[in-house]
């Protein structure tokens, strides 16, 4: 298994390892752990697309969560600024803004679930959010090979880089 | 009016957008059976997320298990994704942060 399928692994692990009452630590580890599975997933393919194998880990480190975040609300609306805007092809896939979505969302509650100590979640809705981020993973893997998918890797490495 | 206009409408209009979208996916058929539409059942929270940019939170209160079925968090997150579809659709301005909670948290 990856290391982003392991992290998922671990999220569901941790939501649902107390047999009772969940512990407010398992499930916010949870919720964190789903949002770098996801983190990781499409880190490891932008990597993969524009360096050999020896620098990826290094180009890895290049990305940043809050420009990952403008791009992916960009493409959850089917579209994107800057010089790649008109490399899009139109209609952009459902799958791809399905995952641009969830990204978006599994960041704030990751955020939420490490640092907001009146955010209280509930393992039902933190199951939920596992299954969302499991179903990303699937829609991710139907769509990475697309264009617009290509579009989207290069623009969450270069997004803010970019010069027209 | 089209979603590419809904942004530039006045900030309370556009809220009030949102919040109608989402009464009426509350009281539409696609409504899971764990989430009853009363009065107290939901609630809204317009402010900034982590990045600073819009957001409205979505508080649906639902009964909790221990041990929620898989057909309750599929159902669930069905409908999630039908009230983010919407929002994002809409275009208000605003991204849409879709919270279950339980019924007996104080919102």
């Amino acid at each position: 298994m990856s290391f982003s399928t392991d992290l998922l692994a671990q999220a569901r692990h941790l939501a649902t390892r107390e047999p009772k009452r969940p512990k407010q630590a398992s499930l916010r580890r949870a919720l964190s752990a789903a949002y770098y599975a996801l983190f990781h997933l499409l880190s490891a393919d932008a990597a993969a697309l524009f360096a050999p194998k020896p620098l990826r880990s290094k180009v890895k480190r290049v990305l940043q969560h809050g420009a990952m975040k403008n791009v992916c609300e960009q493409i959850a609306h089917g579209r994107l600024s800057g010089p790649l805007s008109r490399s899009l092809t139109d209609p952009v896939e459902a799958d791809l803004r399905a995952v641009a979505t969830t990204f978006v969302e599994m960041q704030q509650l990751r955020h939420q679930a490490d640092y907001d100590m009146d955010y209280l979640p509930i393992r039902t809705d933190v199951l939920q959010k596992i299954l969302m981020t499991e179903q990303a993973f699937a829609k991710w893997a139907s769509v990475r090979q697309n264009p617009n998918s290509i579009i989207f890797l290069a623009s969450l490495l270069f997004h803010d880089r970019w010069r027209s | 009016m089209n979603a590419e206009n809904n942004i530039h409408e006045g900030l309370s209009q556009r809220k009030n957008k949102i919040t109608t979208i989402v009464r009426d996916l509350l009281h539409g058929d696609r409504r899971p059976n764990a989430v009853h539409p009363t009065p107290r059942g939901y609630t809204f929270e317009f402010g900034e997320d982590a990045r600073g940019g819009p957001g409205v939170w979505i508080y649906i209160t639902i009964d909790d298990d221990t041990h929620p079925s898989k057909e309750k968090i599929n159902e669930l997150n069905e409908f999630a994704k039908l009230i983010t579809d919407n929002i994002i659709e809409a275009d208000l301005g605003f991204w849409p942060y879709i919270e279950y909670v339980n019924k007996n948290r104080e919102l």
